[in-house]
């Protein structure tokens, strides 16, 4: 019975993170090419954007594990920037995903599960372990780092949405009703800036992380120009 | 009892969260990522296509341009040549004309000149004749016996040729030539 109870689930917290993967989900699927014309429009113009923000970002990675760099920070992004401003929809019952531990942990674990994933693919087993090995006397702090970058990525996310949640609730605390909506609603408007910050630190982090572990084909955080001919 | 939650723990929601996060990461790598990134690819290999056409369009451009100031330049040449050809033509054919006039106008001159000193010679054959005619006439009248016609023909002629016979009779005075007025009358 105990281990029963120690089974504890957050439904508002499940029930909103699966609104935002489907919310997610969807609009990636509306934004896709299909008989629409080439011009990119709306939802489709931002997401187009966001990937070739990623595609410029991980410019110097292998072509072969590039596409794949790209899409898991772009899911990131997207993921994580609908999970924090869901709480900011006017009358939404639910609450931010992302202030809660569990959802930022699963994001940084299953990012930085990719990543190690992609390192072993690329660099094959033992290669992958070597570049632990070398110098051999920095191995301990290498694999705690490896360690410690998950929990960085999901403190600082979590953090940063749960201080931004508990302020909104101060300030309906402390604050009477009619005093309180101008604060709330400038807070609000910081959170939407907050949270499309903190998703692209989420994202630009992952990318960079992927960087660490996969060989470099040249290149920089920049993409080098495109091949427009001269006039 | 009550028991408060460590908001620092994770409990089992993470693992409905890294599911659910899985799945839809699953999703937008398989379906979603790549199809935008092929037709942004697609759009750009167009855009740099495209640009190289316009690129290429417009080298010809300025070959057809450098081609057309060329043609210009040849047609300024031409012209100018057919220009001065022409000048040469007509120059020539001023002075061949001019030259064709002013021998018509000697040759007229000629034979209008001719023909006055024609007319002017049977006008004086006429008159002396008729001044002969005359005189013997008036003679014979005069004298009442016949004369003779060679004599006084003789001396009408002196006297007709004499001073007094061309003021009397300007038809027998031989016309003046026009032919040495010509030259002066020729532009």
């Amino acid at each position: 019975m105990s281990a029963l109870k120690a089974v504890s689930i957050q439904a508002d917290i499940a029930i909103a993170t699966l609104a935002v993967g489907v919310l997610v989900v969807t609009l990636g699927l509306l934004a896709r090419p299909g008989s629409r014309p080439a011009t990119p429009r709306g939802i489709r113009l931002l997401w187009e954007m966001s990937i070739d923000v990623a595609d410029r970002a991980a410019a110097d990675l292998p072509d072969e594990v590039r596409g794949r760099v790209t899409a898991t920070a772009v899911t990131l992004f997207w993921f994580v920037a609908a999970a924090n401003w869901l709480h900011l929809i006017p009358g939404s019952p639910l609450p931010a995903p992302t202030s809660d531990i569990n959802l930022t942990l699963a994001l940084a674990l299953t990012a930085m599960g990719v990543v190690h994933l992609t390192g072993i693919q690329v660099r094959g087993p033992r290669g992958y372990w070597r570049h632990y090995l070398s110098p051999w006397w920095l191995a301990p702090v290498k694999i705690a780092e490896e360690a410690i970058k998950p929990m960085t990525l999901a403190l600082r996310l979590f953090g940063m949405v749960f201080a931004s949640a508990l302020m909104l609730l101060l300030i309906g605390e402390i604050l009477p009703t009619p005093a309180a909506v101008v604060p709330h609603v400038l807070w609000s408007l910081f959170d939407v800036f907050i949270g499309a910050i903190q998703a692209f630190i989420f994202a630009l982090l992952t990318i960079l992380y992927f960087q660490a572990v996969l060989p470099s084909s040249g290149g920089g955080l920049t993409r080098p120009p495109r091949p427009i001919p001269s006039r | 009892m009550m028991t408060t939650r460590n908001f620092l723990v994770p409990d089992a929601t993470f693992f409905i969260e890294m599911a659910a996060f899985i799945a839809v990461l699953a999703v937008m790598s398989r379906y979603v990522v790549p199809r935008i990134r092929n037709a942004m690819a697609e759009r750009q290999n167009s855009i740099v296509a495209a640009l190289a056409a316009a690129e290429a369009a417009e080298a010809r451009t300025e070959d057809a341009e450098a081609e057309a100031a060329r043609i210009r330049a040849d047609a300024r040449r031409d012209a100018r040549a057919i220009t001065d050809q022409a000048r040469a033509v007509r120059d020539h054919l001023i002075a061949e004309g001019r030259t064709a006039g002013v021998e018509e106008y000697r040759w007229l001159a000629g034979r209008a000149g001719r023909e006055l000193q024609r007319r002017s010679d049977l006008s004086s054959r006429r008159f002396r004749q008729q001044a002969r005619t005359a005189a013997i006439t008036a003679a014979q009248a005069y004298l009442g016996t016949d004369v003779d016609v060679a004599s006084l023909s003789r001396l009408v002629d002196e006297r007709l040729d004499g001073g007094d016979g061309n003021r009397a009779s300007p038809a027998g005075k031989a016309a003046p030539s026009i032919s040495p007025h010509v030259p002066a009358m020729v532009p």
